[in-house]
């Protein structure tokens, strides 16, 4: 995975080049929004790490020209200024995503990584956590290499769940996801379903579970 | 001593001290008037007496005074007395009564008047009056005890009194009351002035004393405080934004140290780093929300459903639960339920207690959050609970500078200031199922559902 880090405090950008290469990202680093922009121009990477205090550019300016030139990689915001008004801001721009200044390397990761693994992404189609892995084109499941017959809603809610691994999924956004909008379902359904998928990775030894925050949504961790 | 009870007694004074010279000048000039004209009287008097004189044919004075001129002098309570002197000062006729000594004259003068005390404290006026009777000068005298200094006040009082000296007492009344009046009146404003001035507080320091219907010799105070607020305010100002930077700038440093703690070999070294790394981290973020909510760099007067906020907050902390291996539910009814405030502080506030509940629960234990109608949020951990000397001490802990292990001292004190600033209030008690519960009651009826 190739990632290009638009980040001009030279520590800290050393730091993030070294912590992102032990997580298996390959990093290009500019310091300046110029350079970023041109580097994005010729390069296809598969995201984008942009830090909003650049010297020679507001960094929000930076994600409005990525996205005027037609570049559709994830953008993964870095800043120092908190509030909702600021993220609302850069998600406006057309940022991906928003991490506030400090972060754990962890977090940037995971965070990257889902931006990877969202359907189109690099990432987004065969989508491998431990040693469950989901082929969402071919709507097939191997655990630990042997292909496990899962049925149609078990396998969307699962896709769901992984593609957002570590993070926690909303309850209404597997039903509006699993569900459509028009199927009648009960407050019990997804936890029915949810359940089952649960039941499922267990009897086949995946490594992978999925814990349940009641009133709030699920979890999927390795 | 209040202005209008200064200005009122001022007043009372100066009028009583003219009526008083007043009267004073008129009894001066009545008591003058009246000696002059007694004077005058007593000389035709003597005039009168020396009218009588005549001389018979041995050469013998007489003085036949007819009976009703007698009478006035002879009555027994009579005030008046006479003697007729010759030239050489004997008394050659009189009423009988003691007379004065006979005055000093000056020689081409035909009368003279004169007043003295006698031993009686009696003050007594007289006259002489000078006639030519044959080849023989005689010189009549005729006094009068003054009536006693006392009832002639009393009679001049009277009689100022009857002439208009009662206008004084309206006229006193009517003074008081219109400078009353006004003084009440020109203070009036002063009164909006104070009950602004109570207004104003570091929450709200722009707030500046109005001017209208001020009066004029009161302006320049209101001026001077004004600017002297200015002055205040643009220090608080300049204080606040160097929290809010100084908070900010911690940030990247920190960032710095944060990723290189991440790219640490020893990852045990690495793990003891974290710890404090992320709670320096906490502190940063909680002390720039503290100067957000001291510059009111948040509107407070949105509408937020605390059900959204929430289950927000809930999906934010759900990893870090699950990680420790601690559940975390949302209770809360269907639909909304609406609060006037910020949802970015709301859910700042709810966090902290979330956090705060997870540091306290030990693992398999659950924190719940239970949104209600009332509309209040409840946070319930199943630690060890919080004895109630605990309760209130705990919010202040930060400010006070009482150490705190995790950082939650400052949490709770911003979860008391987000509260405050959104007119609701957080309160501590024991969870049902034992552990602490804490609760946020928000302003009722902020916004309809």
């Amino acid at each position: 995975m190739r990632v290009l880090l638009i980040e001009d405090h030279p520590r800290l950008a050393r730091s993030i080049v070294d912590g992102l290469t032990g997580f298996g990202f390959g990093v290009d680093l500019f310091s300046t929004a110029g350079d970023g922009l041109a580097a994005a121009g010729s390069i296809a990477y598969d995201a984008i790490v942009l830090d909003l205090g650049l010297p020679d550019r507001d960094g929000l300016d930076v994600i409005s020209d990525l996205r005027e030139a037609g570049t559709r990689t994830p953008v993964l915001v870095l800043t120092a200024r908190d509030g909702i008004d600021d993220r609302v801001a850069g998600l406006d721009r057309g940022a991906d995503d928003y991490l506030l200044k400090p972060f754990a390397m962890k977090e940037l990761a995971a965070r990257l990584r889902a931006l990877l693994r969202r359907p189109g992404g690099p990432l987004g189609q065969t989508i491998d956590i431990g040693n469950v892995s989901l082929d969402s084109a071919a709507r097939q499941l191997k655990v630990g290499g042997r292909t496990v017959a899962i049925p149609r809603r078990e396998l969307d809610a699962l896709e769901l769940l992984m593609r957002r691994a570590d993070q926690v999924v909303p309850k209404r956004l597997l039903e509006d996801l699993v569900y459509g909008f028009s199927d009648e379902i009960t407050p019990n359904t997804i936890e029915a379903l949810i359940s089952r998928v649960r039941r499922r990775l267990e009897r086949i030894e995946a490594t992978v579970a999925i814990h349940t925050l009641r009133g709030v949504g699920y979890l999927l961790t390795e | 001593m209040s202005l209008s009870s200064r200005i009122i007694g001022r007043i009372t004074l100066t009028t009583l001290l003219a009526a008083a010279v007043g009267y004073g000048w008129m009894y001066l000039k009545q008591s003058h008037v009246q000696t002059y004209l007694r004077q005058r009287s007593l000389v035709r008097q003597a005039e009168e007496i020396s009218n009588f004189i005549s001389l018979d044919p041995s050469g013998s004075v007489k003085v036949e005074l007819p009976p009703q001129l007698l009478e006035g002098y002879n009555s027994p309570g009579s005030r008046y007395r006479y003697a007729v002197r010759d030239d050489a000062g004997r008394i050659v006729i009189s009423s009988g009564r003691r007379i004065g000594p006979l005055p000093y004259f000056i020689a081409p003068a035909k009368h003279h008047s004169y007043e003295y005390e006698n031993g009686e404290d009696a003050r007594t006026i007289g006259a002489a009056y000078r006639t030519v009777v044959g080849q023989q000068t005689f010189i009549t005298q005729v006094e009068q005890t003054a009536p006693d200094v006392q009832s002639l006040n009393a009679a001049v009082f009277n009689e100022f009194f009857a002439d208009g000296g009662w206008l004084g007492i309206p006229f006193l009344i009517a003074l008081l009351s219109i400078s009353a009046f006004t003084v009440r009146r020109a203070l009036a404003p002063l009164h909006d002035l104070s009950a602004t001035a109570a207004k104003i507080d570091p929450g709200n320091s722009d707030l500046r004393l109005p001017r209208a219907g001020v009066p004029e010799e009161i302006l320049p105070l209101v001026r001077s405080v004004n600017s002297a607020l200015d002055r205040l305010d643009e220090g608080l100002k300049r204080q606040r934004e160097f929290n809010a930077n100084a908070a900010h700038q911690l940030r990247t440093p920190l960032a710095v140290l944060s990723a290189n703690i991440d790219v640490m070999k020893d990852k045990g070294i690495a793990e003891k780093l974290r710890y404090d790394v992320d709670l320096m981290t906490r502190i940063v973020s909680q002390l720039l929300l503290v100067a957000k909510l001291e510059t009111l760099d948040v509107p407070l007067d949105q509408p937020v459903d605390l059900c959204a906020v929430a289950r927000e907050v809930a999906e934010n902390l759900g990893v870090i639960a699950v990680s420790g291996g601690k559940n975390l539910e949302v209770e809360a009814p269907a639909g909304s339920v609406l609060i006037r405030g910020n949802a970015f502080v709301v859910a700042v506030a709810m966090s902290n207690l979330v956090e705060n509940a997870l540091h306290h629960t030990p693992a398999g234990g659950v924190v719940r959050i239970r949104v209600t109608a009332t509309p209040s949020v409840e946070v319930r951990d199943s630690g060890p609970g919080i004895p109630p000397p605990m309760r209130e001490k705990i919010f202040e802990r930060f400010w006070k500078g009482e150490a705190s292990t995790h950082g939650a001292g400052l949490g709770l004190a911003i979860v008391r200031r987000v509260m405050s600033a959104i007119h609701g209030s957080v309160a501590i008690s024991d969870a049902p199922e034992g552990g602490a519960q804490f609760t946020l009651q928000f302003e009722r009826g902020g916004l309809p559902t």
